[in-house]
């Protein structure tokens, strides 16, 4: 395999599919590279599904070891995109957690209390910083509240940058039903939102 | 002569290419939860980061 020669200061303009020959031929800090790139994106989706940090926190790692010994062992698809198959390897680790702990994600909730309320960001205070934990909390809350499948695609789309066609191979569906996933999803996610504002209108009536 | 030229922003492009397949509704409703949705992203430890980086470095 050809080695691309590179400087720390020009890593940042190497593409994914490259790093990753970079580090099969020996150059170990390139995975610090990938790890700027895709960390949020890939640790973010774990948490959301898992809900909890340090889990969140046992699963990513687990991921980047499997991606590493995959790496190192030759049997890295140099065809495949570096994000969606570490997303697959992190998708799979979630679902082997949860076979394994006999529990599921939380589905559906018919009621849609404690959720979404929107408020302006501007200088914060700390009733409104307090305000902004909150609705990151609803937020969190209503995304968990999504069915299983909405919820995933609505994660692998929004915070892990994949595309429906990627989606829709790493879960093993159509395109088509992977987008209307998503669109069930986000009229799930309006529901709710319609629901807590029709309750905090009535609470306000109330006082 | 100022030479003019398309930037490249493949994260911006590929979430356009979703909206547009999405209804006019979805579309609307989903840009407005996007920035909310950002707010949600979180970063792993450092120390996650640094045992993986440790890991990576042990051949």
């Amino acid at each position: 395999m050809g080695l691309i020669k590179h400087t720390p200061m020009r890593l940042q303009q190497v593409s994914d599919q490259d790093l990753v020959k970079l580090y099969i031929g020996g150059d170990e800090s390139v995975i610090e590279e990938l790890l700027r790139r895709h960390k949020s994106k890939i640790f973010t989706s774990i948490y959301l599904l898992v809900k909890d940090q340090y889990l969140a926190e046992d699963i990513f790692q687990d991921a980047f070891i499997k991606v590493i010994n995959t790496l190192r062992s030759g049997r890295y698809n140099e065809e495949g995109k570096f994000l969606p198959w570490v997303m697959r390897i992190a998708h799979n680790l979630v679902i082997d957690y949860f076979r394994k702990e006999k529990r599921t994600p939380t589905i559906t909730s018919a009621d849609g209390t404690d959720v979404l309320n929107l408020i302006q960001i501007h200088e914060e205070s700390a009733e409104e910083r307090i305000l902004r934990e909150q609705t990151h909390a609803d937020l969190r809350k209503m995304i968990h509240f999504l069915p299983d499948e909405q919820k995933e695609v609505l994660i692998m789309r929004h915070y892990a940058d994949l595309s429906f066609k990627e989606i829709a191979e790493l879960t093993d569906v159509s395109i088509n039903t992977a987008l209307g996933r998503m669109r069930y999803a986000l009229s799930n996610l309006r529901k709710m939102m319609n629901i807590k504002e029709n309750v905090k209108e009535i609470s306000v009536g109330r006082n | 002569m100022t030479q003019t030229s398309t930037p490249i922003h493949p994260k911006k492009s590929s979430k356009k290419e979703a909206a547009e397949q999405l209804l006019e509704p979805e579309e609307n409703f989903y840009k407005a939860l996007k920035p909310k949705l950002d707010e949600l992203y979180k970063e792993p430890s450092e120390e996650t980061i640094t045992k993986i980086l440790a890991y990576a470095k042990k051949r």
